[in-house]
């Protein structure tokens, strides 16, 4: 009497669990796929609105200058800030690109040529010191191909105060380029309740600079949850950078970060 | 039939808990989705990145309180899943029935049996069965595989509020992995007939519920002239039904089947006189079968401030076990050989809520929670001849209902001073019935009782950390504990209490010149007295109010980035007030360990371990020999192949793995004797294998 009665709660419960399931895993795959997620997005007071282009140099440890359109002869070495001698480059410029392919060629093409704009036409003035705002760093090479496009849309409100790209067509370009990197770092904390409950985790982010080093917003690329997000982006926040140099001119720049929270054993 | 009736109700108030509680977390902690501008699904964009590296110390309550990896397992010898007892600094366990057998546990200053004063659990479902047919808190771990263990939690003493019965000397979490690696395969064999398969899959992440299974086959014959033929299949099995960045759902399934034969403990003057071999045995029909199967549904959620997890488990279990104690003292035409039984099934809950805040500008944590248990067996012990029935001595089905609720608060009023206050409430419901006629006096009734246990933790940072010394902490732990008695007792004793064990510790942890990492401390305890079911005999025997201390170190020093040396010392005093020794209480025990992981691909360990004699029988007139076991593994890793080699027993000593002192009689007409009698460690012997990486 006992037992069965005990059975049918035991079945009860387990039919009341595996109902349970379903309609959590539904509720789970409609709203909490681990799809990548933008933690924050914060506008630093920018001249103008931001366009959705990619137009961020490349992460600190640099990777080798590519060409797009042609073979990259090996990458010119990198310049002292104001070593700024025309120093024959090899043709193409060197491309500071970043790690992802960039979304499309044809888009990519598009931007340049928007940027070119302001740039196109100004002299070979490459302006370091006063990169004035909004400086397209878009690069126009010798025989009109395109072989950098780094630019960014924030180059279309440039003043015109700051030097634009190499000219075209007037011999060899001068380059000069050189990787961003931190000047000033942060320590992050270990997420006090997931370091109590034993949780590790890795934060992989990406931080957008702007021209004058300050971060202008951080993705998180691949989040962990548990505030180890809000830890990661809020230590890189604090974050001075200096940004990258295409042509002498320092451009926004994307800094790639794996933040890896580890217990100690 | 109130007891059960209130078991029901709260089973099923608990489910529907349980569900609302998931549901809600489940839908308000799914992060808003929609944000899909801008992230352009960065593959492995991780490999340009630079690699910044957190580290954190996980904030322990006690200077013995600690968490081992699974890296810390690899290079250890592997018999038995209970191997990873050894694990815990000052822990020794026995066999002594054929490697099937749970193990017996010696930890602290108690002879905890097979687990009465000591508690196991893994992923959060308890090991320890109360009420059990051979022991109180017996805790078989053979259903674990090794293999699947990502982390081993540490507590040593009553001082936490979120264990509850058997958690006397201490406790032992075993979390599993949520997936490994890669599958594998692992095929090993070496001496007395041993082999062992082994397979893993655990597809890559992103397959649909994230399945992990592990399937093992184990066989052994020991070193016996009487093969233990010892044969042991388990199944793991683990699914990530739902997971998101804070929370995850993870359901729990394993299948465990085991049968052996067992050469029991033979008495050490038939050994000496040369008439029995240290490998002999008095009576082969000794042996057992077991199987258990656990299933549970566990969901954890945390955040930045909060951490949740609720488990809800159940566990099918049975156990049939021959043995034969005293020979010929009681029946001298049939012999003293016993079948024990028990067969029932356990369901229970957990729930546990933690919340970092503010609190008049303290940084505060609360820890809350909620655990039930119920237990439904009927156990029985019979006479037996060559595993044949002759009587029932007692045979009793057996409800119960444990329910234990907990709170604690932490405050850290300065970044120099911890502490925490808790306190525990367990209540407990019994009802035994007797079955049918019984050669013992019959056994029924019902019972209730409670207890509740303070617990205090004090920890203090005082020092900064500097060249010499970092993460130097002291800690004062006191709190209360017990382990639950025998239903059996607890409807016939008129006091229908649970006695207490009340302790206290004193430690220090640091790391010092980056190398070494030391921890010390001394610890004292007493337990009240209290009437203890002899499940061998069923019968009850009163056991008298005692006293233990003792003092523990561990040393953990990297010589060489890929070498390092550990030590871990214990020293034990135990009485009994009445001046009486504690039988079998460990007193000095060392381990010592030299580990070898070079980069080129070979690891290595050289261990040792001491067991220092100790008393057999509370006068002190039997003493158990010490013993000192050297082991050493190998490891080589090449490609997606590790081959391994296990040397155990290098200097092949005689040892002995368990040992009582009990009155014993080896044939009809010998005259009864008391003895100390003992189950023969394993001589020098060699296991090799290898493990295939698949992919």
């Amino acid at each position: 009497m006992v037992n069965s009665r005990l059975q049918l709660a035991f079945i009860l419960s387990l039919l009341l669990h595996a109902g349970a399931i379903p309609v959590l895993s539904k509720l789970m795959s409609n709203s909490m796929t681990s799809a990548p997620v933008v933690v924050t997005i914060d506008f630093v007071p920018a001249p103008v609105e931001v366009e959705k282009a990619k137009p961020f140099a490349p992460a600190p440890p640099p990777p080798p200058p590519k060409a797009v359109t042609k073979p990259a002869p090996p990458a010119p070495a990198t310049i002292e800030k104001k070593s700024v001698e025309s120093e024959p480059a090899p043709p193409p410029r060197e491309i500071v690109k970043a790690e992802e392919p960039l979304p499309q060629k044809a888009e990519a093409e598009k931007s340049v040529a928007s940027n070119l704009t302001p740039g196109g036409g100004a002299e070979n003035t490459p302006a370091i010191g006063t990169p004035g705002k909004g400086s397209g760093a878009g690069a126009f090479s010798s025989d009109g191909n395109i072989a950098m496009i780094p630019g960014s849309g924030l180059g279309r409100s440039g003043t015109g105060t700051g030097g634009g790209p190499q000219g075209p067509g007037t011999g060899p370009a001068r380059s000069v380029g050189r990787p961003g990197m931190p000047i000033q770092t942060a320590k992050a904390s270990y997420p006090p309740m997931a370091l109590r409950m034993g949780v590790e985790a890795d934060v992989p982010l990406k931080v957008y600079v702007d021209e004058n080093g300050r971060v202008l917003r951080v993705e998180v690329t691949k989040t962990a949850g548990m505030g180890f997000d809000e830890e990661a982006v809020k230590t890189v926040r604090q974050y001075r950078f200096e940004p990258a140099l295409a042509d002498g001119r320092p451009v926004p720049t994307e800094f790639s970060y794996v933040y890896r929270f580890r217990l100690q054993k | 039939m109130d007891a059960v009736f209130v078991t029901l109700q709260l089973i099923a108030m608990y489910s529907l808990a349980l569900t609302a509680f998931l549901f809600v977390f489940f839908y308000y902690a799914a992060p808003a989705s929609a944000q899909d501008d801008g992230a352009q699904a960065p593959q492995d964009s991780d490999k340009q990145a630079t690699e910044v590296y957190v580290w954190g110390q996980q904030p322990v309550s006690a200077a013995s309180e600690q968490t081992l990896s699974d890296k810390d397992l690899q290079l250890r010898p592997s018999n038995t899943p209970s191997d990873v007892l050894r694990l815990t600094p000052g822990l020794i366990i026995g066999q002594h029935h054929g490697g099937g057998k749970a193990d017996q546990i010696l930890f602290r200053g108690f002879d905890s049996d097979h687990g009465t004063d000591f508690a196991v659990f893994v992923d959060g479902i308890p090991v320890n069965i109360p009420s059990h047919a051979h022991g109180q808190g017996y805790a078989d771990l053979h259903w674990l595989i090794p293999e699947t263990i990502q982390k081993v939690e540490i507590y040593k003493g009553p001082y936490f509020v979120q264990l509850g019965d058997f958690a006397t000397s201490g406790a032992m979490n075993i979390v599993t992995k949520q997936r490994d690696k890669d599958s594998s395969f692992t095929a090993m064999g070496g001496n007395f007939n041993t082999g062992r398969v082994l397979g893993i899959f655990s597809p890559p992440e992103g397959t649909l519920f994230t399945p992990y299974i592990a399937g093992e086959v184990y066989h052994s014959d020991g070193p016996f002239k009487n093969p233990d033929d010892y044969l042991r299949y388990n199944l793991f099995s683990k699914f990530t039904l739902a997971s998101n960045a804070a929370s995850n759902l993870t359901l729990l399934g394993t299948f465990f089947k085991t049968d052996w034969n067992a050469s029991g403990e033979i008495p050490a003057t038939e050994v000496r006189s040369g008439r029995l071999g240290r490998f002999g045995s008095l009576d082969p029909s000794e042996g057992g079968q077991s199987e258990r199967q656990n299933a549970s549904l566990i969901y954890n959620y945390i955040d930045g401030t909060q951490s949740l997890t609720a488990q809800t488990w159940a566990s099918r279990y049975k156990l049939r076990l021959w043995s034969n104690f005293t020979f010929f003292l009681n029946d001298q035409a049939n012999g003293d050989g016993i079948e024990q039984n028990d067969n029932r099934w356990m369901i229970g809950n957990n729930i546990n809520y933690r919340r970092n805040y503010t609190l008049w500008d303290i940084p505060s944590e609360t820890f809350v929670g909620f655990q039930s248990r119920y237990d439904n067996a009927r156990v029985a012990l019979y006479h037996q001849k060559k595993r044949h029935r002759l009587s029932t001595t007692s045979d009793n089905d057996i409800q119960q209902t444990n329910l234990g609720w907990f709170a604690q608060q932490e405050i850290r009023p300065t970044d120099w001073f911890r502490a925490q206050l808790g306190a525990r409430l367990d209540n407990f419901w019994f009802n035994v019935e007797q079955n049918g006629t019984t050669t013992n006096p019959a056994i029924s009734g019902k019972g209730a009782a409670s207890i509740v246990n303070p617990k205090l933790n004090l920890i203090f940072t005082p020092f900064k950390d500097n060249d010499f010394a970092k993460g130097t902490a002291l800690f004062y732990n006191f709190g209360g504990g017990y382990h639950s008695n025998d239903a059996r007792v607890f409807v016939q004793d008129p006091k229908k209490k649970i006695p207490r064990y009340l302790g206290g510790e004193l430690g220090f942890k640091s790391r010092f010149f980056d190398r070494l990492d030391a921890t010390l401390s001394y610890w004292y305890s007493r337990l009240e007295s209290e009437l203890v079911f002899v499940g061998d005999e069923a019968t009850f025997e009163p056991s008298g109010p005692s006293e233990r201390q003792g003092v523990e170190s561990e040393f953990r020093l990297d010589i060489l980035p890929w070498l390092s040396y550990d030590l871990d010392l214990s020293y034990t005093w135990a009485k009994f007030l009445n001046g009486a020794f504690v039988p079998l209480a460990p007193r000095f025990l060392a381990f010592t360990g030299l580990t070898a992981r070079h980069p080129w691909g070979l690891e290595a360990r050289l261990q040792m371990r001491y067991i220092g004699n100790r008393y057999g029988n509370e006068t002190g007139t039997f003493v158990t020999p010490s013993s000192t076991i050297l082991d050493l593994i190998l490891k080589y890793v090449w490609d997606r192949y590790e081959f391994f080699i296990t040397f155990q027993n290098l200097t092949n000593a005689k040892w002995r793995a368990a040992e009582h002192v009990f009155e014993s009689q080896v044939t009809p007409t010998a005259t009864p004797r008391t003895d100390a009698h003992f189950t023969p460690g394993d001589p020098f012997n060699v296991k090799a294998g290898v493990t295939v990486h698949l992919w």
